[in-house]
């Protein structure tokens, strides 16, 4: 603390006198005081090798010039997901307002009406179509029909339908498919129900086949 | 360091100039290593560069400065392969005497006329860089900036993240190091 010059009042006073009574403590502090010569000696600065300035700076420069690209891309970060969002929304709702257009146009004027995946005839339905008749007596058959609805105004949604009828290439060959393992073995077949409908007698114990 | 923040093109190298020697010799003391050294100052420069607007006029340049040299350092001297490097500051007893000269650290009294006290003079401080090389990071590190660079107890402590009395501690600790190693020079 003395070194350095951190002794306030009379304690600078009161070392004095100390280390004039104390020859150890005189020893330990020339020895501290010549340590901190020694260390004022000491040079505090280096030379600096003008390859290290060339180097630096060029670092420095090359800092600087990879900064600006990042200042701009900062804000096309943001701004071209938004306008990318933007353009994604804008496309998505013109899309369905002409899809829904058609659709309501044409589904509003057809009996079948979609609603949660079913086809539900609508309440009232003041103007039919005529050709629609035939369509509704197919969509009740087992067979999924195309609707009206589907097959004029919805050309996308039609095109998921399956056809009623066999193509005519396949109709006009039915001995396309009898090499088929399948199908020469369909005789095999014929008592499949009985099989399926195996039931345990439960008076004798045997098993029967129907 | 204000016409570096504005932006004015020839401060920077003004800045590297005045500053560049006080913070290559505290690096090379601090690191021991003089390639390591040339390449953190140049890091440490890159640093004041890219952090230029950080930098608040109310504390001293110098501060702000070896405080980033500081924690550059001391990540340095944490880092695990750094054990496996060959120190240049060590004397090496392979080569000649001139050649152990040129290496090592430059002489602390030029103009000294009487040789054995050259000679005397040129011992102790290669003993005493040998001794500073010696003290733990964080105490080398406040000794150099205390006792070497001038820098207030407070602007120490807020180079290596600490308080005053934590930096009064570790010089009290640097000092007694030191003056057990010099103990014959002393």
């Amino acid at each position: 603390m003395a070194l350095a010059g951190e002794l306030s009042g009379r304690q600078p006073d009161l070392l004095g006198q100390h280390l004039e009574r104390c020859q150890d403590c005189r020893r330990e502090w020339e020895a501290y005081a010549a340590l901190d010569r020694a260390l004022g000696t000491l040079p505090l600065e280096a030379a600096l090798p003008a390859r290290l300035e060339q180097v630096t700076l060029r670092r420095v420069r090359l800092a600087d010039g990879a900064e600006a690209p990042q200042r701009r891309r900062r804000w096309l970060d943001f701004a071209l997901p938004a306008l990318a969002a933007t353009a994604v929304l804008v496309v998505a709702v013109r899309l369905s307002l002409q899809v829904g257009g058609q659709v309501g146009g044409q589904e509003g004027s057809q009996e079948g009406r979609r609603k949660d995946g079913r086809v539900v005839s609508a309440p009232a339905a003041p103007a039919r179509a005529p050709s629609a008749e035939p369509q509704r007596l197919a969509a009740r058959t087992s067979t999924p029909a195309p609707t009206a609805a589907a097959s004029a105004g919805a050309p996308r949604r039609a095109a998921r339908v399956l056809p009623t009828e066999p193509p005519p290439e396949l109709t006009a060959r039915p001995d396309l498919f009898v090499n088929l393992r399948l199908l020469r073995n369909l005789d095999k077949l014929q008592h499949y129900e009985a099989i399926q409908t195996i039931s345990v007698d439960g008076q004798n114990g045997r098993q029967s086949s129907g | 360091m204000l016409q570096v923040q504005q932006g004015q093109e020839h401060a920077f190298p003004e800045l590297f100039r005045r500053l560049g020697p006080r913070i290559l010799q505290y690096v090379r003391r601090l690191v021991g290593h003089e390639a390591r050294a040339e390449e953190i100052t140049q890091d440490v420069f890159v640093q004041v560069y890219r952090f230029r607007q950080r930098y608040r006029p109310e504390s001293k340049l110098s501060t702000w400065v070896f405080t980033i040299a500081t924690n550059l350092c001391l990540n340095e001297l944490r880092r695990p392969e750094r054990q496996l490097r060959v120190d240049l500051w060590e004397p090496r007893t392979d080569e000649p005497q001139g050649r152990q000269d040129r290496e090592g650290p430059p002489l602390p009294d030029p103009d000294a006329i009487d040789p054995e006290e050259g000679a005397a003079s040129l011992e102790l401080a290669r003993a005493l860089e040998a001794a500073v090389a010696a003290l733990p990071p964080k105490q080398r590190a406040a000794l150099l900036l205390s006792r070497l660079d001038g820098m207030a107890y407070r602007d120490v402590a807020d180079a290596l993240g600490t308080t005053e009395g934590a930096v009064k501690a570790l010089l009290f600790r640097a000092t007694h190091g030191l003056r057990d190693r010099l103990r014959d020079f002393l």
